[in-house]
């Protein structure tokens, strides 16, 4: 240690070079604490931004949610694009110096919109339900839906514990949005796709009702919102981004940097992309080959049906450079019989099956 | 934790061995190595260790949680470096580059790394101890999860746990989380248990919670026959509740009644508006308003009824085959005759009370006070009357996230934790600021350990049972009873009827504790030592000489008793500033017989003579020594009222007073002249234990746990006296006419009476007051969480009513 250096000196220096170092070293003795893992592995994870690492110093909790939500987008994304030639998988070229997290495809594409807005959804969906669940210091039940006032009027109140959606896209949005701290298009696009994931998860909301009381009799319901399953807001964001806009950034007169998004048309009417719609800058590439500039993994290797109808078709999906086919045999038990008691016996059932890999 | 750093640190002689110390106690992980040998070298032998006890008994739970981290690893070589990292560095930093080196750079993303990040937060929370009521701390509900130890069936009593407590998520081996849905888990548990007849303890206890009976319903337009009860109990007396009834009926009146929690098939009617409308409504009505009586444990008809109206209104055309109206009342009413049930045929017609209905006046019925405010009913004096706001809105801290139940501002509360299976775990916390639970500490968790009493018998935790003449009750493993003295009719001696069977004499000694007993040897008998009593009445004792305070404050009496007979600390004086404005003194109203003044110390201040230690009250006499009917001596009836004790006699004390048992009455209290009571004409009078005169009361009596009570001290850091206890409870007391009055008996248990406390009480009061004390007594023995909630009162263990 340092420490070690400094010792000839007299014992009065050298505790005070210690107190020092000590000090100004471990910089979080602000709060009553002065070291915990969050500190020592904020600093470490790469990638972030100085406002996300402040984050992630005073809300550990929160962050590990976030990337549980992360890893959650990932894999919901993996399974919306499983049979297409993307399968969402992100390259940047930052050589591993970003955390998944925070990286960033290349080209401003489609799958790029896609990727920023399952993120930052994701990312909503787990801080909401870790709040429901108790794993987070700071936030609960939503408290604005809890109390049952006094007058009543309508058919229905609330009531329990409604998932405090407010703090998920709260959180969400303060993390993710300060990433972008270049105010190039690129940031601006990402915001725009950032907030559509966040209006996703808000327009999936459910509220469930219910009549309690003894008499079948419902006259005043009691509702809560309660979260969907991720799967249906996987399901809403791969809608937007079949129909995901392209966009031109607008410069204004007085700033150098642009500060609108506009539609790119083949009209000349300038209009503003609709919030929840996906928006991208630039076309994506073909995914075909294997290209680590763009990006692009290609599609060496990915499985293929060769009868089916969409994107898995193996013509579409080798890009016509054929595919190889495999042929084996395929075992699994069939015919299962409980005997009493207490075990099971099954056949063996064999099938010669093929499959295909695109070259 | 760093009261553990000042005790090792403060002896050491050198001020570079202190700064090293503190250093070493401040950072959360053992000291480095070169830490250790600084330590060595600075400081002194007694100093080092001190320290190297201290950190070797408390290893940074950090190094624990973090282990267990390691095994969320997919990889086997960096779970192994990972456990290997925490063995041979102690600084986090250290730590988290070795594991990165093995598994790769932290990424929030994967499990290792979330949780440790998790773990951070519980060190930041375990040194703030705040736990800000959030869910994981308190429960969604933690007054309902109070409720859940109720269950019978092992499946309520989890999907109570789930409901109101935390919800953990549990992940699977693929990492998937599996989501327990509150939604769904609530709408089970509303299914499955809510009316099941076999949780009725459990049902009972939520409703307690979240519908908490009261007396009297005002303004209901459609169950109008349930307005003007003053002396009933009901659970809601709401316009919603209202309407659901006047909706209910219109539903019924369409040919069919179903009750889907209780019957599986609908009951087919003829038109309910031609056949005994009347009662159909009743019924209704009762379902949502929900009477209580305090034996019955839910809402149920009468069997009698419920055959009379079926018989007359049942569409037999349209009844399944093989039922009949016998079977449907089987399921609706209790099976014995012998409970209790709710009779329909006084809410046929409308209340007697409808003349009379304004003699008992109940502020907080309407609700006037916001959802996160308590409605406190005040019964200050009134210098104008009918100007005066008769009740006062004061903020309250949630048991959870859910409003459901509101304890007052500081306040100690007991929850329990969230995420015990057993629900016997505990933690204390106080209510602050801003309305948040924080100050939390753990206790000890409760056993059910039973008791061993003489001759073998094993009583189990819970139970009552009698000894002689004395009633015990087994708690934790300890056995309290009452300390009457048991009459042998075959024995010589003559049966005074005090404990221990002491003579009669009246020569009163005042206890450390603040009470006075009738002569030594009763206090003997009690527990107390001869240091410990003092001879003469606590009213001729002067705290205050010789001057127990500092030199620059002056000492002003303050008398309290303490319940825990043994406690050193039952101060009887309190100390004021009177040079700095009397600014450092809590905020407690007192009164010199007229006006009110915001503390004692102001009161002098304006050199004013101290009354009593209240709001300034109508009702009661002013001036004029009394004796209240705990055998103390206080300068005024409205003094004694202060206390908590009502009025027995005029004068200073000079008897010992009326026993349970005793059987030879005649030469107690023969010097005493009791007032005349003017109640004696409407109500049945009895003296109260330790009185000469009688009073027309309802009386409960309530056995406690000393060693409980000495737990309660310590986290509350005061001792528990009668004033705490009786604040808690005279807030449950929501008639303005009412009030609480509670003392400690000399047979070892406390005394609780609900009088009117209006200057001529009226039939109708003093049934209301009945009501109240009924209803402070069916919660004190049912255990509910709107009591034991609060750390004092839930070292009350049995509890009897005479009423």
């Amino acid at each position: 240690m340092i420490l070690r250096k400094i010792l000839p000196p007299t014992h009065a220096v050298v505790v005070y070079l210690y107190f020092f170092v000590f000090f100004t070293f471990h910089r979080a003795l602000s709060s009553v604490v002065a070291l915990s893992y969050a500190h020592a592995i904020c600093n470490r994870i790469p990638g972030l931004a100085p406002r996300q690492r402040t984050i992630c110093l005073s809300h550990p909790d929160s962050m590990a949610a976030a990337g549980q939500g992360a890893k959650l987008a990932f894999e919901e994304c993996s399974y919306q694009f499983r049979l297409h030639r993307w399968n969402c998988t992100i390259t940047d070229n930052t050589a591993g110096r970003t955390s998944p997290l925070a990286a960033q495809h290349t080209i401003a594409s489609k799958e790029a919109a896609y990727t920023s807005a399952i993120r930052s959804a994701g990312v909503s969906y787990i801080i909401t339900q870790a709040c429901s669940q108790g794993s987070i210091m700071s936030c609960g039940c939503d408290k604005t839906k809890g109390d049952t006032s006094n007058a009543f009027s309508s058919e229905w109140k609330w009531g329990g514990c409604s998932a405090d959606i407010k703090y998920g896209l709260t959180f969400s949005r303060l993390f993710l949005d300060s990433k972008e701290v270049k105010e190039d298009e690129r940031a601006l696009m990402n915001l725009h796709n950032n907030r559509a994931g966040r209006k996703a998860v808000k327009s999936q909301m459910d509220t469930q009702c219910k009549c309690l009381g003894v008499s079948g009799a419902c006259t005043i319901k009691t509702c809560w919102t309660t979260l969907p399953g991720f799967r249906s807001i996987g399901d809403h964001l791969k809608q937007k981004f079949t129909k995901a806009k392209q966009v031109v950034p607008l410069q204004s007169s007085r700033t150098r940097n642009p500060e609108f998004l506009h539609l790119k048309r083949l009209k000349s009417l300038h209009r503003k992309p609709r919030k929840a719609d996906l928006v991208y800058l630039k076309r994506s590439p073909s995914y075909c080959e294997k290209d680590e500039g763009i990006g692009s993994l290609g599609t060496t290797g990915r499985l293929c049906n060769r009868t089916a109808n969409s994107y898995n078709n193996c013509d579409l999906m080798c890009c016509g450079r054929g595919y190889n086919t495999h042929q084996y045999t395929r075992t699994w038990q069939c015919d299962c019989k409980f005997h009493w008691c207490c075990h099971v016996t099954c056949d063996e059932c064999t099938e010669l099956t093929e499959e295909y890999t695109c070259k | 934790f760093f009261s553990a750093g000042d005790v090792c640190c403060r002896p050491s002689g050198s001020s570079q061995c202190t700064a090293v110390c503190r250093a070493i106690f401040i950072q959360n992980s053992l000291p480095t190595s070169s830490q250790s040998r600084m330590i060595e070298s600075v400081c002194e032998q007694s100093v080092a260790q001190c320290v190297h006890n201290y950190t070797e008994l408390n290893p940074p739970t950090s190094l624990r949680e973090g282990l267990l981290c390691c095994d969320h690893s997919d990889n086997l070589t960096c779970q192994r470096k990972c456990r290997r990292a925490l063995e041979v560095h102690t600084r986090e930093e250290d730590i988290v580059d070795m594991i990165s080196e093995h598994c790769g750079l932290p990424n929030a993303m994967e499990p290792l790394w979330q949780c440790f990040l998790r773990s951070s937060t519980n060190t930041i929370r375990r040194h703030e101890y705040t736990y800000g009521g959030r869910i994981e701390m308190t429960g969604v509900d933690g007054a309902k999860l109070q409720c859940c130890a109720k269950a019978v069936t092992p499946g309520c009593r989890q999907l109570c746990v789930k409901v109101s407590g935390t919800l953990l998520f549990t992940q699977d081996y693929n990492g998937s989380i599996q989501t327990y849905s509150r939604w769904t888990t609530s709408v089970r548990f509303h299914d499955e248990c809510t009316y099941h007849p076999r949780e009725r303890d459990l049902n009972r206890c939520l409703e307690e919670v979240a519908e908490p009976c009261e007396l009297g319903c005002s303004n209901l337009s459609f169950c109008s026959n349930f307005n003007y009860r003053p002396t009933e109990m009901f659970r809601r007396c709401d316009p919603e509740a209202d309407d659901m009834a006047k909706k209910t009926a219109q539903i019924w009146s369409q040919g069919a009644i179903s009750l889907p929690l209780i019957l599986p098939y609908d009951i087919p009617v003829r038109d309910i508006r031609t056949c005994h409308p009347e009662v159909w409504k009743a019924i209704a009505c009762t379902l949502q308003i929900k009477p209580c009586h305090q034996a019955v444990r839910a809402t149920w008809i009468c069997r009698s009824d419920c055959l009379s109206i079926l018989g007359d209104c049942l569409d037999y055309a349209r009844l399944p085959f093989g039922l009949t109206a016998a079977d449907i009342c089987q399921r609706l009413s209790p099976h014995d005759s012998t409970l209790p049930c709710i009779s329909l045929s006084k809410y046929l017609i409308p209340s007697e009370h409808i003349s009379v209905h304004h003699e008992v006046t109940q502020p907080c019925s309407s609700n006037p006070c916001s959802a996160s405010q308590i409605c406190m009913v005040s019964r200050r004096k009134c210098r104008n009357p009918g100007k005066c706001p008769l009740y006062t809105c004061k903020s309250g801290c949630a048991m959870g996230e859910v409003l459901s139940h509101l304890v007052p501002h500081k306040s100690y509360v007991r929850l329990p934790k969230a995420t015990d299976r057993q629900l016997q775990c505990h933690r204390v916390c106080k209510c602050g600021h801003h309305n948040m639970l924080h100050k939390c500490s753990e206790m000890e968790c409760q056993e059910e350990r039973a008791c061993v009493v003489s001759y073998n018998r094993i009583h189990s935790h819970g139970s009552k049972f009698l000894v002689g003449c004395n009633k015990c009750s087994c708690y934790e493993g300890e056995v309290t009873c009452t300390q009457r003295h048991c009459p042998y009719h075959a024995s010589t001696e003559i049966y005074t009827g005090l404990p221990c069977n002491c003579d009669r004499q009246y020569a009163p000694v005042c206890a450390h504790n603040g009470r006075t007993y009738p002569n030594a040897c009763v206090a003997k008998c009690l527990g107390l030592t001869d240091l410990q009593i003092a001879s003469g009445q606590c009213y001729d004792q002067h705290p205050c000489q010789p001057n127990p305070c500092e030199p620059l404050q002056k000492c002003l009496p303050k008398r309290r008793i303490c319940l825990d007979i043994t406690s050193e600390d039952c101060s009887q004086y309190e100390c004021a500033h009177l040079d700095n404005g009397c600014r450092k003194q809590k905020h407690s109203t007192v009164c010199n017989g007229t006006h009110d003044f915001p503390s004692a110390c102001v009161l002098m201040q304006h050199r004013q003579k101290l009354a009593y230690r209240e709001h300034c009250m109508s009702g009661c006499q002013s001036s004029g020594v009394v004796c209240g009917i705990n055998g103390e001596t206080y300068s005024s009836e409205c003094a004694a009222w202060a206390d908590g004790v009502l009025l027995d006699y005029l004068g200073k004390c000079s008897a010992a007073g009326h026993l349970t048992n005793a059987f030879s009455q005649n030469w107690s209290c023969s010097n005493v002249i009791c007032p005349n009571n003017s109640l004696s004409i409407i109500c049945k009078p009895f003296v109260p234990p330790g009185a000469c005169c009688p009073i027309c009361a309802g009386e409960i009596r309530v056995l406690y746990s000393q060693t409980a009570i000495q737990k309660a001290a310590q986290l509350t850091s005061s001792p528990v006296s009668i004033a705490d206890i009786r604040r808690i409870l005279h807030h449950h007391i929501m008639v303005l006419e009412c009030d609480l009055f509670a003392y400690l008996g000399i047979e070892g248990d406390l005394i609780i009476h609900v009088v009117p406390v209006v200057r001529s009480a009226t039939p109708l009061q003093l049934e209301a007051c009945r009501k109240e004390s009924e209803k402070i007594g069916s919660l004190i023995i049912s255990s509910s969480p709107t009591l034991t909630s609060h750390v004092v009162l839930a070292t009350f263990i049995a509890a009897e009513m005479h009423l």
